[in-house]
């Protein structure tokens, strides 16, 4: 069997697995983001009235990292339920069949993309609502739900590694609150300006950062370059986090499947 | 012809475990192979080492003629295994079980109807077969665990502790499987540690202890091989010192309230035996002799019996097992 049918194969009954354990996959990435959009947007309006403030209203500023923030929650997910298989002796089955061990990981990981879909439509949506805007029309919606699913692949990777080295499927939700650190010491809620030196100086160095940028970029223009600019930063970004995680994660699944 | 060939297999663990000592054994086409011994004694390992999922740390094992490390990709093509804990998807169905898999390998659809529809018949899943694995009793996880390792047709089949959690009722019918599987030409690899199961299956046994083969032979020749015949008598744990001052320390054992004692061969030892132990105050009441079973062949060998069965399911009326009559055999 080729690695793609294995892959969507077994894609296909992660999908469904999903379905059927929907909290974690597919509601938790909508639920804190859209209280997220709904609540402290209308709480912290008046930020946008402070002199410089680069975008209008509030909710608009707020939504590119929110959307990014959906590919946040639920992390840990996939890496959980390999563990699980793991440990339940499904993934020997799975070994066992012909597919190439590659597609069992491969397959997690286009779960991991996909999942976050629905909900940054979601929340797209009810930011627009809310006043945000997206310059570069239809194009650009697909374009930064692209940027989402990678983001959640490129984060998910460090949940993987977590899973994999401990072999414990409850390690990955410990690692839960990286995310608000990641969210926080960006100028997701804020622009670098209004922030105290050493978190505007931390952001610098916060991949989350440049993949917020190049989704803003998307929304409602570039603040600085061109669009083009910040979304080839966003890849790089989401590129270099890919390539950091799955450098640990790939001979820790090769030693779990004995391959 | 050898269908299994395991020559030198040894497995050590990081830690420094040897969970398979150098094991040597052969298993022939079309017979049913027990191995048998304790928990930890190295048969899931030796099983994961013939199924392609652990590597040996060193010797060579070969399945079907093929090494099981550079062929691993055509053993497991041959192959089926049903795990020790049911490997299942507590959120798939039984019917999508067997769709996945039959869709990872290939079989071309009618066929891949024909041999589901044929297997959850066969092990009486039908009823069952669109409920979520979640919601099905150990019976059914262990029927639906063989449904899947016979899929594909498989001329070998592993078995590893098939009937652990099992009530008496299915136990019996995955042995009625057991025997029209290896009636249709298939043979069959089995770990236990039910000496009974063992005794009532297998044509070979091998009996494991820590790790190492302490004798592979029909279960007929074991029992013969340990001599004479066991004579037992309910008795307290006092009974023990005296009996053993008569008939020496190895010779006899208490467990469950039953003292047994080894026989030496011949017809005429029994009465004085008997009058022996009388004279050394055990009181002669509900005395049997019978052959040795597989359990004083394993105590003899190993120094120490068995775990006892633990407590089953009671869940299941698994009699359909046995019409799985051949359902096992064929192409994809």
């Amino acid at each position: 069997m080729s690695a793609l049918s294995g892959t969507l194969t077994l894609l296909n009954r992660n999908l469904r697995e999903g379905l059927r354990s929907p909290v974690i996959a597919f509601v938790f990435p909508v639920l804190f983001p859209l209280f997220l959009i709904t609540l402290v947007a209308s709480s912290y309006e008046r930020m946008a009235f402070i002199p410089g403030f680069p975008v209008t209203p509030y909710a608009a500023y707020m939504a590119p990292g929110l959307l990014l923030f959906t590919g946040m929650m639920g992390s840990g997910y996939s890496a959980t339920a390999l563990v699980l298989d793991a440990q339940s002796g499904f993934l020997d089955r799975l070994r066992l069949q012909p597919v190439r061990p590659l597609a069992l990981l491969l397959s997690r990981l286009l779960f991991d993309a996909i999942r976050v879909v629905p909900a940054g439509l979601v929340v797209l949506g009810v930011s627009v609502l809310l006043g945000a805007r997206i310059d570069s029309g239809p194009a650009g919606v697909v374009l930064l739900l692209v940027l989402c699913s990678f983001w959640s692949v490129a984060y998910g990777g460090v949940f993987y590694v977590v899973a994999l080295r401990t072999r414990n499927p409850q390690a990955p939700l410990a690692m839960a609150p990286l995310s608000v650190l990641l969210l926080f010491a960006s100028p997701a809620a804020a622009p670098p300006y209004l922030l105290q030196d050493w978190l505007a100086s931390l952001t610098t160095w916060n991949p989350f950062t440049y993949v917020i940028e190049g989704i803003r970029a998307l929304m409602t223009g570039p603040e600085s370059g061109t669009v083009t600019e910040a979304l080839l930063k966003a890849l790089a970004v989401l590129v270099g986090l890919t390539v950091v995680t799955q450098i640990f994660v790939v001979p820790a699944f090769a030693r779990l499947v004995g391959d | 012809m050898s269908i299994i060939e395991a020559q030198g297999l040894h497995k050590a663990f990081d830690d420094g475990t040897v969970a398979v000592d150098r094991v040597d054994f052969e298993v022939a086409e079309g017979e049913v192979f027990g191995f048998l011994g304790r928990n930890g004694a190295g048969k899931t390992t030796t099983v994961r080492i013939l199924t392609t999922l652990t590597r040996a740390t060193s010797g060579q094992a070969r399945v079907l003629g093929l090494d099981v490390v550079k062929h691993r990709s055509e053993v497991r093509d041959r192959i089926g295994l049903s795990l020790q804990q049911a490997a299942l998807d507590p959120l798939m169905t039984g019917r999508e079980h067997l769709q996945l898999i039959a869709s990872l390998r290939r079989m071309r659809p009618a066929r891949r109807t024909e041999r589901m529809e044929e297997l959850l018949t066969g092990f009486g899943l039908t009823e069952v077969a669109d409920r979520l694995v979640a919601t099905y009793t150990v019976g059914m996880r262990r029927r639906l665990d063989a449904t899947l390792a016979l899929l594909h047709g498989p001329q070998l089949l592993f078995l590893d502790e098939p009937t652990t959690g099992l009530d008496p009722q299915s136990r019996r019918a995955l042995w009625s499987f057991v025997r029209t599987y290896r009636q249709s030409g298939g043979t069959v690899f089995l770990t236990t540690q039910y000496l009974d199961e063992a005794d009532e299956l297998c044509d070979r046994i091998a009996i494991l202890d820590k790790g190492a083969v302490a004798v592979i032979d029909t279960p007929q020749d074991l029992k013969k091989g340990i001599g004479g015949k066991v004579l037992t008598l309910p008795a307290t744990p006092e009974a023990r010192e005296p009996a053993a001052s008569v008939v020496g320390e190895t010779a006899c054992r208490f467990t469950d309230g039953v003292l047994q004692i080894d026989l030496p061969a011949g017809d005429d030892v029994l009465p004085s035996l008997l009058k022996r132990l009388h004279d050394s105050g055990i009181p002669l009441t509900g005395v049997t002799v019978t052959d040795p079973t597989i359990e004083e062949v394993f105590i003899r060998l190993t120094g120490e019996g068995l775990e006892r069965r633990t407590q089953s399911d009671g869940s299941v009326a698994a009699a359909a097992l046995a019409r799985t009559v051949g359902t096992g055999r064929g192409g994809v």
